[in-house]
């Protein structure tokens, strides 16, 4: 029931539209946490000047105060203050502007369009990769542990103390289902043996 | 698979970003230029003595109090309702309709996947509407629409067979104007994705037989955190092949 070639163009834009949306990071979260900071702040500052035109007393900071307040600033305080407290707000807004620039990409990989597309999280190719590295070295899953890179996996297999294991066999096992696999950006591993082994597993 | 506004959510967080530094590193730069220091001194200073002048030229007699302070909390109450809308139109994309087709001429089209649909619908016995074109004969004209849900729930039955996905969420979104599908799996911990790859795909193409129309489908196999959790299970993958991916089998 497998549909492989009925359909080799279907939805391929739509497909491309969706793999690049899974793979990257809308940033919904950083946006709406900015935007909450601006709520509160904007909320704070139309409250203290109602209150003002009202003549209650402030919450914090009356605005006539603030205002001279700004306006002193440069003789209250001394410059290097003024330079540090710029220079911490610069490197904030710095790394809020890398959140904007940088390509935001998620821990996945895409996998062969075929009548579906498929994306699968790092961790899923991680544990699977352990599964094979610990099958094929006849070890405990929990002694092989998976480092999933964007193109690179290190495989860290921790033998049981007194017994060799065959790394170029883990090696192999490992590569092969990565092939399988098919993914793109295309992983390529390295499986390294631990120079430490678990007594008693 | 939604449909967040992402060039919007970039472009706020870069302005957001390019004002502090505008302002953190004019601020410094300002400060620890001496003359320009001495500028910005003589500025804040004729704007103190400015002030007052400012206010009894806006101060409202009723009140006493200048109308800035009036026109201020109503900037800011315009802005928040914008960043209310921001957040608000985050994610979305999100749609009840799979398929909606119009027969002109009753016949072929319309009158198959009405067909098709009562199938699904018996399958799963949930949320189809099929306004259907077959039942007022060859010449009527009608519109058949399929509710997401049908697959939804097809799908995410089927799922169920296998014994390395824990568990499994279908929905159904709109990509631009394509309904599609969005088959999230979570798998055991150890499970090997092409494993899990092929019976969804199996199973979404028993939900095509059902359906008789390919909508695009995407899979997501993720860990689940109660997949971290788990321990590997021991058991080996043949129990798979011989567990159901029909859905048709069911109608």
């Amino acid at each position: 029931m497998t549909s492989t070639t009925r359909h080799p163009t279907l939805n391929s834009s739509v497909y491309r539209r969706i793999l690049r949306r899974e793979t990257h990071s809308p940033r919904a979260g950083l946006a709406i946490a900015l935007a909450v900071v601006l709520i509160l702040v904007l909320a704070w500052i139309g409250t203290e000047s109602v209150l003002a035109f009202l003549s209650r007393p402030a919450l914090l900071v009356a605005p006539g105060d603030a205002l001279s307040a700004a306006t002193t600033l440069p003789e209250a305080v001394v410059p290097a203050t003024i330079i540090g407290g710029g220079a911490v707000l610069a490197v904030i807004g710095l790394i809020i502007l890398l959140f904007a620039l940088l390509p935001g990409r998620r821990a996945r990989h895409i996998g062969v369009v075929d009548r579906t597309a498929v994306v699968v999280d790092n961790t899923v190719i991680a544990s699977a990769l352990a599964r094979t590295a610990s099958y094929t070295a006849d070890i405990d899953p929990d002694q092989v542990v998976v480092t999933i890179g964007r193109r690179t996996a290190e495989v860290s297999v921790r033998p049981t103390s007194g017994f060799a294991v065959d790394r170029a066999a883990i090696a192999e096992a490992v590569a092969e289902q990565l092939e399988a696999l098919n993914l793109t950006p295309t992983i390529r591993s390295k499986v390294v043996i631990e120079k430490k082994g678990v007594v008693g597993a | 698979m939604n449909n967040t506004n992402r060039g919007l959510n970039r472009t706020a967080i870069f302005l957001f970003g390019l004002v502090l530094i505008i302002v953190g590193a004019g601020v410094a730069l300002v400060a620890s230029i001496p003359d320009w220091f001495d500028a910005w001194k003589s500025a804040a200073a004729s704007v103190k003595e400015g002030t007052p002048d400012v206010v009894s030229a806006t101060t409202v007699s009723s009140a006493g109090q200048s109308w800035i302070l009036i026109l201020i909390p109503v900037i800011c109450l315009a802005l928040i309702v914008l960043l209310v809308l921001f957040i608000i139109r985050q994610g979305r994309g999100s749609t009840r309709v799979l398929l909606t087709e119009k027969s002109v001429q009753a016949g072929s089209a319309g009158r198959r996947s009405a067909a098709q649909a009562s199938t699904a619908q018996a399958s799963t016995a949930q949320g189809s509407t099929a306004q259907g074109s077959t039942a007022q004969g060859s010449t009527a004209q009608g519109s058949i629409t399929i509710d997401g849900k049908v697959a939804e729930q097809a799908i995410q039955a089927a799922l169920k067979n296998h014994p390395g996905i824990m568990s499994s969420n279908v929905s159904t979104y709109l990509v631009g104007r394509t309904p599609a599908l969005s088959v999230t799996a979570n798998v055991r911990r150890g499970e090997s994705p092409q494993v899990v790859r092929s019976f969804v795909d199996d199973v979404v193409a028993a939900w095509d037989g059902a359906f008789g129309r390919e909508v695009p489908v995407l899979i997501q196999i993720n860990a689940g955190l109660a997949a971290r959790m788990a321990k590997a299970t021991r058991v080996s993958a043949s129990s798979v092949a011989e567990s159901e991916t029909s859905i048709s089998a069911n109608a």
